[in-house]
């Protein structure tokens, strides 16, 4: 279970997988929800998106970083290590869904709640079930 | 470092009341979560919820009382604060009588047994002013007691076996999250979802359909519908002979009602009544859940009646995978067994609390003093400005509170309270029965105390009897619960919240109905003689005064009304924008972004417009719980039940020119 998997069809925005990364992050959330169409232009259906650090298979971070910060764990995992990171913003640049933050110069990502019990809070705290764990990843490799 | 988990509930008045797991390491809330599983709750809180820790520790905290000094509010020691209060107190009820102080209680700390320390307190002070109905659901809760004879909601969790949902002037993504996740599963096994209300709501993603009548029309909308039911044939005539009162005489009523009228009134077209009935021809059994914003007008009651009667007409209640569900509180609440005798002589309780303002100040003798309780009336009442006028024609004003709100602002002494978590307490709430056992889960911050705490200090000062104000909240707990007919400890609690024998998942699943006839009271003479309105859930419009827009107040997705505003966590989660309809936006030149202008002759405020198709052309929306907001409506009370009418304002809009 290294990947989060995302159900577009089951996410209404509530925005607690954002906020329960805030409560385990100092009130900062590595998490992000982003509405398309939310003002429902011709009464035609809105959609939310929550996003993380989806672990891409051709991460660009890991590419952009010249600290060699960014690494690829076994599991497939996008792993930073922060003690390397001076702060230049290239991940942030880098990132197709904006998931490394820059805090007081230092980059931040998703670590996948390490650590705690129960796994990853937004998914723990997910009321629809839109956001789930699995052993594959959603995401694919995209050639742009 | 020892982390220990505790349980406990949170009571800021929502349908949902959840219960809530609680980290604590070293007397420091480290993380909250879903506790309990439940069905109605599945382990899931919101995303104030989980806001938690910001908030019970949040810089803008209040921990010392206040005493207005000079017209400034200061400063000031408990002891002083309390030696004034009694002073006062003392001073008002000598000269004038105990009912003249008035006590205004809201539900910002809902359910909750140790309240009645308060109440025991204004027992024993000799009497007191309150109000009475509700900011709420009073004009619903009255109108589906009188019409069903109980108040008798059901599961959420039955929504996901229903193949039509109907949700009508509800939006669960903002009021009740829990209940999506069964609506979706329902979805997601085929069922089709209809959402009837004046905002394409955000719980509306997935519907097959979105009716969105002019706001306050629903009353005249359900008539509409019946009668297309009615032709259509798709009246289930059995279930209404068997148990529905009033059935021919509300028949001869939609005679009256023109189907023209209807459509030019409600703003929905033909084809979407058309559309409707094919579908609840498809699924005679379907699942109307009523909410509480379609209660929110001048009409309020007749309303919620007449979209009920959709619910008789078809026969869907009492009926699994379907039904109706309209959610009130639970009739049996925990005993209070310390009650002093009440001295029902000065207790006045005429005014509904939306007419406090205009209303109170006509009472001889008259009201000079004002306690606020667990409530935030210049920003959740409608009427703020007559609510200022009336707070501040006040002589003295105390108003316990968390936060520096709008009400305290304007309060004579502000003394600052624990928060939930900072006391324990029992716990209801009004979407589902499950009794809760609210624990205390750390020492409120240094400088604050308890509402019980402050009752048992006046009590003390007062010297009324010791005995109506027992020392230890959960040893009150204890004997409420002994003296309360469910048979369950506080032990039993801790281990889980207890789900009342009186709940039944399906509503009325036994077709048994309070009411004098024993059927569903379509017509009820006992509600009009009560309420003066139609015997018949007929049509009146809402009362809505001229202007170019119908403004709306529909509940946030971060706040309950005006509380979590203090929440930094949540000040990006919401949405303060005016929403308004692309056509009027255009007609106006104004667009997403721009700086506007939103006033009537009450006052005005300034926000971002967001331009769309969420509201029709001719309303704007704004979420409530934002200061100033309900300084644009008029105090005015609901046809039923003595609630409150919020979206009844006409406001006029104009681009500000940056």
């Amino acid at each position: 279970m290294s990947f989060f998997h995302f159900d577009m069809n089951r996410c209404v925005g509530c925005k607690a997988c954002v906020i329960a990364c805030k409560q385990l992050h100092g009130g900062i959330s590595y998490r992000k929800v982003r509405s398309v169409n939310e003002e429902r232009y011709l009464k035609m259906s809105g959609m939310r998106i929550s996003s993380a650090c989806e672990s891409c298979p051709d991460p660009r971070c890991v590419a952009a970083c010249k600290n060699d910060a960014y690494s690829v764990a076994e599991d497939g995992r996008v792993v930073l290590d922060e003690s390397k990171c001076r702060g230049n913003g290239a991940c942030v640049a880098a990132c197709p869904y904006g998931a490394p933050v820059l805090i007081d110069g230092v980059a931040h990502k998703c670590d996948m709640c390490e650590g705690r019990e129960g796994g990853p809070f937004c998914v723990a705290a997910c009321p629809t079930g839109a956001l789930t764990l699995s052993d594959g990843r959603q995401v694919r490799e995209v050639d742009l | 470092m020892s982390r220990t988990t505790l349980r406990t509930a949170c009571t800021m008045n929502c349908y949902s009341g959840c219960p809530i797991d609680v980290d604590v390491e070293d007397g420091r809330i480290v993380e909250v979560r879903g506790s309990a599983y439940f069905p109605e709750a599945q382990q899931k809180i919101c995303l104030k919820g989980l806001s938690y820790p910001q908030l019970l520790n949040s810089p803008e905290r209040l921990k010392t009382p206040y005493i207005r000094k000079g017209g400034v509010l200061t400063p000031a020691s408990w002891e002083e604060a309390m030696a004034l209060i009694v002073r006062k107190l003392t001073e008002l009820r000598d000269k004038y009588g105990p009912e003249t102080v008035m006590l205004y209680k809201g539900s910002g700390n809902l359910g909750g047994s140790t309240a009645n320390l308060g109440m025991n307190f204004w027992y024993c002070f000799g009497g007191y002013t309150g109000r009475t109905g509700g900011l709420c659901d009073a004009a619903q809760e009255t109108a589906i007691n009188d019409m069903f004879g109980s108040s008798d909601y059901g599961s959420i969790a039955e929504l996901a076996d229903a193949k039509l949902i109907i949700l009508w002037g509800k939006n669960p993504v903002h009021t009740n999250v829990q209940s999506m996740r069964y609506i979706h599963d329902a979805l997601d096994k085929g069922a089709k979802l209809v959402v009837i209300d004046p905002r394409v709501s955000e719980s509306s993603d997935r519907a097959t359909m979105h009716i969105t009548p002019k706001g306050g029309t629903d009353g005249l909308l359900a008539a509409g519908l019946i009668k297309f039911i009615l032709a259509k044939e798709l009246a289930d005539y059995e279930f209404i002979d068997k148990y529905v009162h009033g059935f021919p005489e509300y028949k001869e009523y939609l005679e009256t009602v023109t189907i023209g009228s209807v459509v030019r009134e409600t703003g929905v077209r033909l084809k979407e009544f058309s559309k409707l009935c094919d579908l609840i021809a498809e699924t005679p059994d379907f699942a109307l859940v009523q909410g509480k914003g379609l209660q929110r007008y001048s009409n309020g009651g007749q309303t919620c009646r007449a979209v009920a009667a959709v619910a008789a007409v078809c026969g869907i209640i009492g009926k699994r995978g379907a039904g109706f569900h309209a959610s009130t509180f639970m009739e049996n609440p925990p005993a209070w067994p310390f009650f002093p005798p009440k001295p029902k002589a000065h207790i006045r309780e005429t005014v509904p609390v939306a007419a406090v303002p205009l209303d109170i100040p006509k009472l001889d003798p008259p009201v000079r003093a004002l306690w606020v309780e667990r409530a935030n009336p210049m920003v959740s009442a409608p009427g703020a400005n007559d609510m200022q006028r009336f707070i501040e024609g006040m002589e003295f004003v105390v108003v316990p509170e968390a936060f520096m709100t709008e009400t305290a602002k304007l309060a004579d002494v502000v003394l600052p309270v624990a928060m939930f978590m900072e006391r324990a307490d029992l716990f209801y709430t009004y979407g589902h029965n499950y009794l809760q056992y609210r624990q205390k889960i750390v020492e409120p911050p240094e400088g604050c105390r308890s509402e019980p705490d402050i009752f048992r200090e006046l009590a003390r000062r007062f010297g009324f009897d010791e005995k109506y104000f027992p020392e230890d909240d959960v040893e009150i707990l204890r004997a409420c619960l002994a003296a309360s007919p469910y048979g369950l400890t506080l032990e039993d609690l801790e281990k889980a919240p207890a789900k009342l024998t009186s709940y039944r998942d399906v509503a009325w699943g036994d077709l048994k109905f309070d009411t004098p006839s024993g059927k569903i009271e379509l017509l009820s003479e006992g509600l009009a003689a009560k309420w003066g309105c139609d015997a018949l859930p007929k049509y009146v419009p809402p009362l809505i005064p001229e202007g170019s827009f119908q403004l709306l107040t529909p509940h946030p997705l971060n706040r309950i009304n005006s509380q979590f505003v203090q929440n930094c966590w949540l000040d990006d989660a919401g949405d303060d924008a005016l929403h308004m309809n692309r056509a009027d936006a255009a007609r106006l030149h104004i667009k997403t972004g721009d700086t506007v202008r939103i006033y009537n002759e009450l006052g005005e405020m300034t926000l971002k417009a967001k331009v769309g198709d969420t509201v029709l052309e001719g309303a704007v929306s704004v979420f409530c719980g934002l200061p100033n907001l309900n300084r644009l409506m008029a105090p005015i009370v609901t046809d039923i039940g003595g609630g409150a009418s919020f979206h009844t304002a006409a406001v006029e809009i104009e681009r500000v020119v940056e």
